[in-house]
């Protein structure tokens, strides 16, 4: 029987119920896990800690950007070196297209005689819009063509670096994908039909939250009162902004920041329980989200 | 007997009600409850249906309500999921909320159920959007969700379509190909050869009509400037007007007068109701609107009409006769014909 995810097994993370059991079906349907929430909220940490506790290795992190092409994650064709090698001494080497041929992160990964991995699409709503179609293929069967790569040169290429023109999983191991995205763009219907879907929701209890700090900080014992103190306080600051309107509240990530600085000074609870915590700053990542902040403290009763 | 499936009514129910789903999406569900998740109670099939079926709150709150109605099992054991669940098919079908507000303003008197209404505002002006909910255990059972005529998404990618590729500046691409032939036919190391890179030299003229008529499009049309953006034209040009594109505004408060840029050629697309939404035939609007695409014809082709409303809607109307304009093609704003706007856009 398959390993299942937990998420309480690592020491850095620590996921809900409702959230493992999603993993799990997604592993266990061979779909991929698409991952919504704030940012901050331990999105990317989700896909390192699922790694980590089904012991598939380091993920394969592929953060994507605006101007990434599909066809790169699966395999690349280094065309600029094949003509140095061409104008080099010994010419006959750049004959063959195939030993210019190697697969990128994704198409590794899906690779069948490669181990098992975790792969982390990480924002792909940063991607130009055609990407998540060009993808949706590949998600949906996990097999691709390498087009480059000419048909009679297939069977060297599979001898000598592993793989032919059609690349595919192993069967019913295929590898576990998770994507995230901050809903910066819509991401078309047949690609979200084609995913699990799960949502980080921001832990609002100060349970959960001081489990989050003890995964991720060294908290010495004589410090136990003052991250307390600054649980509480960071509860209420958020649940200020948020009714700021700010553009980005304080997450986890912010939090976490912000204990360490309050360790690291040597703050004492009463400069965090008061109206104005120190470095609460650190919580906030935009100008105007302080400015509308402070406004709102102002207003406050 | 034939065996009741698994969720069958669940996913009935939900197609019933608008849910885009399809035969993988059920058998994705079938597989999952197989493997046992979703199987300790109600609330756990609810996460896991969620999961695979729902892509927005408003999914989501219809699968919970929806399976919330399926009858209780006594034991929430895997062999005895697919009898009770498949019974909702036929025993709670009539208790499932309806998902148009006609229907809920029809409840039977004896349970004193209302409507009541509440407007959020658009966030791109235009009317508010109408949310609608009953007092009661079904507060939210239903919601009224805006549906563009056509999704930005969909029109930014059909934007795309209208690609001129033409290189063009600085020879900064590396030709791999003239280099190659290059070193071919020499017997040294020859220098690479470098082009302009390709970039899209379709221009874009937009204007679109924000008089008192389309103001239940002003979302649509905002949508429309946004998408166009993402196209990657080489120009973008908006404008607005009142009823006749003859005098163009660079705003939408129309207080800027302004005339159509100079340059080369641009596509030109109007997005108007030509009067069709309030049902009026207008010769002389018609005829200046046939002056006006007479006199811009050298500098903008090809040339398209977008309305609002459906086909159906322009007989008798201004659109009829603005349909008939020499050299102009008109289409009606939903998916399909979208794409053959723009396609028309491109020349074809």
């Amino acid at each position: 029987m398959e390993p299942s995810y937990s998420g309480t097994r690592t020491d850095f993370y620590h996921a809900p119920a409702e959230v493992s059991d999603l993993v799990n079906l997604a592993i266990a349907l061979g779909r991929p896990l698409l991952i919504e929430g704030e940012p901050g909220c331990g999105k990317t940490k989700l896909a390192y800690s699922v790694a980590s506790e089904l012991d598939l290795g380091e993920p394969e992190r592929i953060s994507i950007k605006s101007t990434s092409r599909a066809r790169d994650l699966l395999y690349r064709y280094d065309a600029m070196r094949r003509l140095q090698d061409a104008q080099g001494i010994d010419r006959t080497k750049a004959q063959a297209l195939y030993p210019y041929i190697s697969l990128g992160p994704l198409g590794a990964a899906i690779h069948g005689a490669n181990p098992r991995r975790v792969v982390l699409l990480d924002e792909i709503d940063k991607a130009d819009i055609d990407f998540p179609n060009d993808i949706l293929d590949v998600l949906d069967g996990y097999s691709f063509t390498v087009d480059d790569l000419p048909v009679a040169e297939a069977e060297r290429c599979l001898a000598e670096q592993g793989f032919g023109r059609q690349v595919a999983s192993a069967p019913r191991k295929p590898p576990v994908v998770l994507i995230t995205s901050n809903r910066e763009k819509r991401l078309p219907e047949a690609f979200l039909r084609r995913c699990i879907f799960v949502e980080l929701c921001f832990p609002e209890s100060e349970v959960e939250l001081r489990r989050i700090i003890s995964k991720n900080v060294i908290v010495p014992s004589e410090s136990d009162a003052l991250v307390t103190s600054a649980l509480r306080a960071f509860l209420t600051i958020r649940k200020r902004s948020l009714n700021a309107a700010v553009a980005k509240p304080p997450a986890t990530s912010e939090l976490i920041d912000w204990v360490r600085a309050l360790l690291w000074s040597r703050a004492t609870v009463e400069e965090v329980a008061g109206a104005e915590p120190r470095w609460w700053r650190i919580l906030f990542k935009i100008k105007q989200d302080i400015e509308a902040y402070t406004a709102a403290t102002q207003d406050a009763p | 007997m034939i065996e009741p499936l698994v969720l069958e009514g669940v996913f009935r129910e939900l197609c019933r009600c608008g849910m885009a789903l399809s035969v993988r999406d059920y058998l994705d569900a079938v597989s999952a409850v197989a493997r046992g998740f979703g199987c300790a109670d109600k609330t756990a099939l609810i996460r896991i249906c969620q999961a695979l079926w729902a892509r927005s709150s408003d999914e989501g709150r219809l699968v919970r309500v929806v399976i919330e109605r399926a009858a209780q099992p006594s034991e929430w054991e895997r062999p005895h999921i697919s009898s009770a669940l498949a019974a909702m098919a036929s025993e709670n079908r009539a208790e499932v909320v309806p998902s148009s507000p006609r229907a809920a303003t029809e409840s039977p008197a004896e349970s004193s159920t209302r409507v009541r209404l509440q407007f959020a505002p658009s966030r791109d002006g235009g009317l508010p959007l109408p949310r609608a909910a009953l007092h009661g255990s079904l507060e939210d059972a239903f919601v009224l969700d805006e549906r563009p005529l056509v999704s930005e998404r969909a029109m930014a990618v059909a934007w795309r379509r209208l690609y001129r590729p033409a290189r063009h500046g600085p020879p900064i691409e590396f030709d791999i190909e003239a280099t190659a032939r290059a070193q071919s036919v020499s017997y040294g190391v020859v220098q690479p050869v470098f082009v302009p890179a390709r970039s899209n030299r379709a221009r874009v003229v937009l204007a679109i009509d924000v008089s008192a008529s389309m103001v239940a499009w002003q979302s649509f049309g905002s949508s429309l400037e946004r998408s166009l953006a993402q196209g990657r034209m080489a120009q973008v040009s908006v404008f607005y007007f009142e009823n006749v594109p003859d005098v163009l505004f660079r705003r939408r408060t129309l207080d800027e007068s302004c005339s159509l840029p100079d340059g080369e050629r641009s596509a030109l697309l109007v997005l108007s109701d030509a009067g069709a939404a309030r049902g009026y035939r207008r010769p002389e609007r018609a005829r200046r609107t046939r002056e006006f695409f007479a006199g811009t014809a050298s500098r903008l082709q090809p040339m398209v009409w977008l309305n609002p409303l459906p086909r159906g809607r322009w007989r008798g109307t201004t659109a009829e006769l603005i349909a008939k304009v020499p050299g102009l093609a008109s289409f009606c704003a939903n998916p399909v014909e979208f794409t053959r706007a723009i396609d028309a856009l491109r020349g074809h």
